[in-house]
Parts: structure tokens; C-alpha cells; sequence
């Protein structure tokens, strides 16, 4: 019996451990269309955009905020520095405000190379980058309005 | 054996706003220059975009602005362990459904439609399939609403809505998004409304780190919901009924073929809700106040036979069912406080409920501590419900009817289950539960969740089965799982 209940534990274990959340980044940059009437938006501001407190830019703009897919580690990783939480803690607020009627979401794409030709694309869009792409920005038609370090 | 069922019937609400959603709006789309996103063979998203990039999708705006998600919640509860008391999570559930199918107890799906018509008008449309008291096929939807918001600071949306008058209010469905296996049943599951139709206007202002918003609806409430159980519901045996003038009995034993049906039907209307939230820092703090103007009608050949047969002799009984069922008017006033930090979240909410009738009256709250670990998050829920409503009329001993009378012992027993139905409404109950979520997954969670109820004499709360020695203080313990995703 004692070995049936360390297999169970370590099953539970083993399952904890592939589904855990945990890859870090140097940073992420939150990046705007080259074109959009934006130098600089606050951590505060860019809470407000990506968890659906804020709708409109600071322009006036109904905000398109593109995300990195739902199960990957970018994402986790982007939410844990921005506000201090687990991803099972964002997905359950959004659950709360998306259900509610209230927000939608980010839209989820399927990587930075599309997260990039939308932002180029789209003016009033708004999205997060690794650090590391800082340089390439102006050439692909996006800006940085501003940088988050890893803690 | 009695069995009551109060019922707010439906009806099909507010044709205005289908006519509303179907053609009106559609023609504010096309007032408004389209956003609509581009799409590409590398990328298509279902997102608006700004008009220097319409082209040729202008006409396809709609379709590709809608987004179909969804909701459910798979679960399981020993519902039957007990002969007189159920694990119920609100009122909308029929007690014998429940005691019989476990499963039926926390489990449903979902489906939400949300779309853009233009960047400052959308529309949201929710069904939720679930074990509840249905009038008609509407009650399955929770949400039909449109919105217009011009800016971050203004909003206005009219058809059906959520009804705020918890934490909870917009999301109770969705199983996901909380801790709890079920939201307290003390504060949660008495009050039956989910949702109300009407409109809705909310006013946002503040900065970041001390942002208010003031709502205020107005509309109207038909539902349909179970508050008191006698047992088995007699519907299915009324034809066996045999003996009209009885309404109960004390007896537990009392052939289940006597009970007759009560349908209540209350219509709400109109209804007012104000409310206020303030977050600042990590504390999100609310209150709101509802007022409803609701009627409650008790639907029952036997009571109306009953009474036409006794009046002379005990008005009193007539006067009891005119407090019961009659035009009243909700007060309802609620505070809310939730906290989070470094994975600890406590949350509090606290209410009373001022009604001149029986129904709903009293004060409930409930104290909330989590602690999440990585994707594990173990919980503890203390709940409280007190109400002290009673009616005040004419008793039996207090007329000129004597133990000699014929009509004795048949009024006696009218008596023994108006005492009955003044406590089944009532709802003094304590709980404490323990439980666990686990986000196994990403937008999937397990939880597990056991509850001590006490009840005490004479309370029906809506655990209780009454008549089913409901007299006696009971203490039960319950523990169910759910599997809870979104999709």
C-alpha cells in the first residue's frame, strides 16, 4: 500500500513538474506600430492594456493587444514580470472578465515573427517582444514605448 | 409531506432587445468606418484594425469579428449521503434532482459569443447548460447584451446582464475563474438572481492605483427557483391526492401522495443596483445597494381551497398567505474586500437583505484565505447566514376553534406546517470548508473541496430537506471534486 501511494506521489510529481510554467527572459519590450502617436507608456499603463482595465491607447484608439500562445513560457514569463503573478492567476482573471462579458483578451499568436507583422500592420496595436529583438525594431515598423528587465 | 416549489417564471425577455441585436445593430456597424483586420494566408487573426488598412474584408467585418469561447465544469458530490439535508449550490436546483445525480450538482457547459461591430460598439451572447428549474429556453441565457463604450471612463449596455450584487455576479458559472469547487452556498445560493434585463450604465474614473467605478442598473427579474424542500417534489403524485385541506404534515413518515404543489411565481420589477468598486493597491473594495419591487404569488389549487374553506373560522390563515405571497419590496445592501499579494488573496463579503415579506431577509457573509504554491492553491471559506424574518398573524390557538371541532385535527396539522414553511425560508446556517485547487494544466484546474455545515432548529437554509426532522440542529460534512476548464 505504502508503494502505491509513493507511485501516486510521484506521478503527481512528475505531472507538476512537465506543466510547470517556469522559463525565464532577460526581458520583454512592449512595442507599438513605428506610425502610432506614442513615446512612452508606463508599467501601470501597460497592466491596465493587457489585463483589460484599459481599452483605448493613450490616443484614443481602441488598443489591439496581441499575445504569445497561451501555453507558452514567453507568456508566462511576460505576466510574471509584469504584475507579480502565476499564469493560473491571469488565466483565472481573465476567465472572470472575458465570461463576464466585460473584456476579451489579448489575441494569442502563433510567435514574435507574427506578433511583429501584425504590429507593423495594425496602428492602434500594442504587444510585447524579447529583449534581445530590440534592435531590429525600427527596420521591421515598430517602436518601443517601454523596457522591462528581469528582475 | 410538503412540497413547495417557488417558481419566478420567465417569460420571454425583452423582445426590444432581440430586435435590437438582430437588425438595428448591424446598421451601426456599417455608420461607423469598419477596422476590420486584414487577413493574409501567413496571418489570419480575428481582430479589428484601423481603417488606413481596410480593404476588400470591409464587408466581411462581422464574421471575422466574432469569437466563440467557452466554459465547463465537470464535478461530483455524495449528494445522497444524508436522508434529510442536500448539498445544494443555490436554489435554482431541484432537491430531489440533485439527492438522486451527484454529477448534476456543479456540472455545466458553456458558450460564449462576443463580436466587434465597430470599435466602440459589441455585443455579447451566453448560454450556460446546467441542473436548473427551466420555464422555457431562454433561462439558458445568461447574457445577451450590447454595449456601446466611447472611451475607457463611459459604458452602456442594455438586453440581459449580469446582476451585480456580489464578487461573483458576472462569473459564477464559470468554475475556472475561482477557488472554490462552489461559492459559498451561505451567500451565494439563497439570492436567485443571476441576471437581470434591462440597462446598464458604468462610469469609470481615478488613476491606476485608485480607480473607481459606479454602475447603475435598471430593468426587471423573471427567474425560476426552488427555496424550500419538503422532499420528493409531489407534482408526480398530485393526482393521488387525496385530502385537499392539508398543506404538510410533521409526520416523517407521511405518505408522500398528500403533498401538493405550490408554484410561486415572482416577477421583480423594476429593479434598481448601484454600484461602487475602488482598487487601490492591492485591495479591490466594493458595495453596492439593489432595490427590487417584486411579486410572489403562490400558485396552488390546495392553499386556495384550504382558504376558501377556513376563512370564516381562522382568518388568520388567509393573512398568513397574503404576508407569504404578496408585492414586496427587496432591500439589499452588500460589502465586499479582496486582497492580493505574493499569492496570498483573502476575500470578504458581507450582506443584508431587508424584505417586508419572509423571503430573503437577513444577513450573510463569508471570510475567503488562499495561498497558491506554484499550481497548487489550498483554501479555507468560513460562511455565516442569519435570519430572523418572521411573519405575525393569527395563530390557531389564538382563535375560538377548539379541540372539540371536527375541523380540529386537519387544522391542526395546517398549523404544524405553517410553522414549517416559516422555518424552511429561513437560513441560519455556519460553514467551513477546506479544499484545493490544482492548475494542472493551463486553462484547466481539479479541485477538491470538503464542507462542514452546521444548521441550526428550525432553519431551513437550503441544505435542509424539510419536515424531515428540520426541528433538530444538524451538522453535515460534504466533499466533492470538479474539473474546471475554459476553452
Amino acid at each position: 500500500m505504502k508503494s502505491r501511494y509513493q507511485s501516486i506521489v510521484c506521478a503527481m510529481l512528475l505531472l507538476f513538474s512537465l506543466v510547470g510554467y517556469g522559463k525565464d527572459s532577460d526581458g520583454w519590450l512592449i512595442v507599438v506600430n513605428a506610425d502610432a502617436e506614442i513615446e512612452h507608456l508606463s508599467k501601470k499603463q501597460v497592466i491596465s492594456l493587457f489585463l483589460g482595465r484599459s481599452k483605448f491607447l493613450p490616443t484614443g484608439e481602441k488598443a489591439r493587444a496581441f499575445d504569445f500562445p497561451i501555453e507558452s513560457s514567453a507568456r508566462a514569463d511576460f505576466y510574471r514580470l509584469l504584475t507579480g503573478k502565476n499564469i493560473a492567476d491571469i488565466d483565472a482573471y481573465w476567465a472572470r472578465l472575458k465570461y463576464s462579458g466585460r473584456a476579451s483578451p489579448p489575441t494569442p499568436v502563433d510567435d514574435g515573427e507574427q506578433i511583429i507583422a501584425l504590429v507593423s500592420r495594425v496602428p492602434s496595436a500594442i504587444a510585447y517582444l524579447p529583449l534581445e529583438q530590440e534592435d531590429e525594431l525600427q527596420k521591421r515598423g515598430l517602436k518601443s514605448v517601454l523596457e522591462m528587465g528581469a528582475e | 409531506m410538503l412540497n413547495a416549489v417557488y417558481a419566478v417564471r420567465h417569460s420571454f425577455f425583452s423582445s426590444f432587445t432581440w430586435v435590437f441585436a438582430l437588425v438595428v445593430f448591424p446598421f451601426f456597424s456599417k455608420a461607423e468606418p469598419s477596422t476590420s483586420l486584414p487577413t493574409s494566408n501567413a496571418i489570419e487573426v480575428n481582430e479589428p484594425q484601423s481603417t488606413a488598412v481596410l480593404t476588400q474584408n470591409e464587408q466581411s467585418y462581422l464574421p471575422q469579428n466574432w469569437r466563440v469561447h467557452g466554459f465547463g465544469t465537470v464535478g461530483y458530490a455524495d449528494t445522497g449521503k444524508y436522508d434529510n439535508s442536500i448539498l445544494r449550490r443555490n436554489v435554482y436546483q431541484n432537491t430531489e434532482e440533485i439527492k438522486k445525480h451527484g454529477y448534476k450538482l456543479d456540472s455545466r457547459i458553456g458558450l460564449q459569443a462576443t463580436g466587434e461591430l465597430s470599435p466602440r460598439w459589441s455585443w455579447v451572447l451566453q448560454g450556460v447548460l446546467k441542473h436548473q428549474f427551466i420555464n422555457d429556453v431562454t433561462d439558458y441565457i445568461d447574457v445577451a447584451m450590447l454595449r456601446y463604450q466611447p472611451n475607457d471612463e463611459w459604458q452602456i449596455s442594455v438586453g440581459r446582464q449580469p446582476f451585480d450584487l456580489f464578487f461573483l455576479s458576472d462569473h459564477r458559472n464559470v468554475g475556472y475563474s475561482y477557488d472554490w469547487v462552489r461559492p459559498p452556498t451561505e451567500f451565494y445560493g439563497v439570492i436567485p438572481y443571476d441576471y437581470f434585463d434591462g440597462a446598464k450604465f458604468v462610469h469609470r474614473w481615478g488613476d491606476f492605483d485608485n480607480a473607481w467605478t459606479l454602475s447603475f442598473s435598471i430593468g426587471f427579474i423573471e427567474d425560476s427557483y426552488e427555496i424550500i424542500s419538503f422532499g420528493e417534489h409531489s407534482a408526480r403524485n398530485r393526482d393521488a391526492s387525496d385530502n385537499d385541506d392539508e398543506i404538510g404534515s410533521q409526520d416523517n413518515n407521511e405518505d408522500n401522495s398528500r403533498r401538493p404543489d405550490f408554484d410561486d411565481v415572482v416577477r421583480a420589477e423594476p429593479i434598481y443596483n448601484t454600484e461602487l468598486t475602488w482598487r487601490v493597491g492591492r485591495w479591490h473594495l466594493r458595495a453596492n445597494y439593489a432595490y427590487l419591487d417584486y411579486e410572489q404569488e403562490l400558485d396552488s389549487g390546495e392553499i386556495d381551497d384550504t382558504l376558501g374553506e377556513v376563512d370564516d373560522v381562522w382568518p388568520g390563515l388567509n393573512d398568513f398567505f397574503e404576508e407569504f405571497s404578496l408585492k414586496d419590496e427587496l432591500h439589499y445592501y452588500a460589502l465586499g474586500a479582496s486582497w492580493e499579494h505574493e499569492g496570498w488573496a483573502v476575500r470578504s463579503e458581507i450582506s443584508h437583505a431587508d424584505a417586508g415579506g419572509l423571503n430573503f431577509s437577513g444577513q450573510r457573509g463569508y471570510l475567503h484565505v488562499r495561498k497558491r504554491w506554484q499550481n497548487w492553491s489550498p483554501f479555507i471559506t468560513l460562511g455565516y447566514a442569519n435570519d430572523s424574518a418572521s411573519i405575525s398573524y393569527q395563530r390557531l390557538e389564538q382563535t375560538d376553534i377548539t379541540m372539540d371541532s371536527s375541523l380540529y385535527p386537519s387544522l391542526s396539522r395546517i398549523q404544524r406546517n405553517l410553522d414549517a414553511i416559516t422555518s424552511a425560508v429561513k437560513q441560519n446556517q455556519r460553514n467551513v470548508s477546506l479544499g484545493v485547487r490544482w492548475d494542472f494544466s493551463h486553462h484547466k484546474a481539479l479541485k477538491f473541496q470538503c464542507d462542514l455545515i452546521h444548521t441550526d432548529p428550525h432553519s431551513g437554509s437550503i441544505h435542509t430537506i424539510v419536515m424531515r426532522n428540520f426541528t433538530r440542529s444538524s451538522t453535515r460534512k460534504w466533499c466533492s471534486a470538479t474539473l474546471d476548464w475554459v476553452f
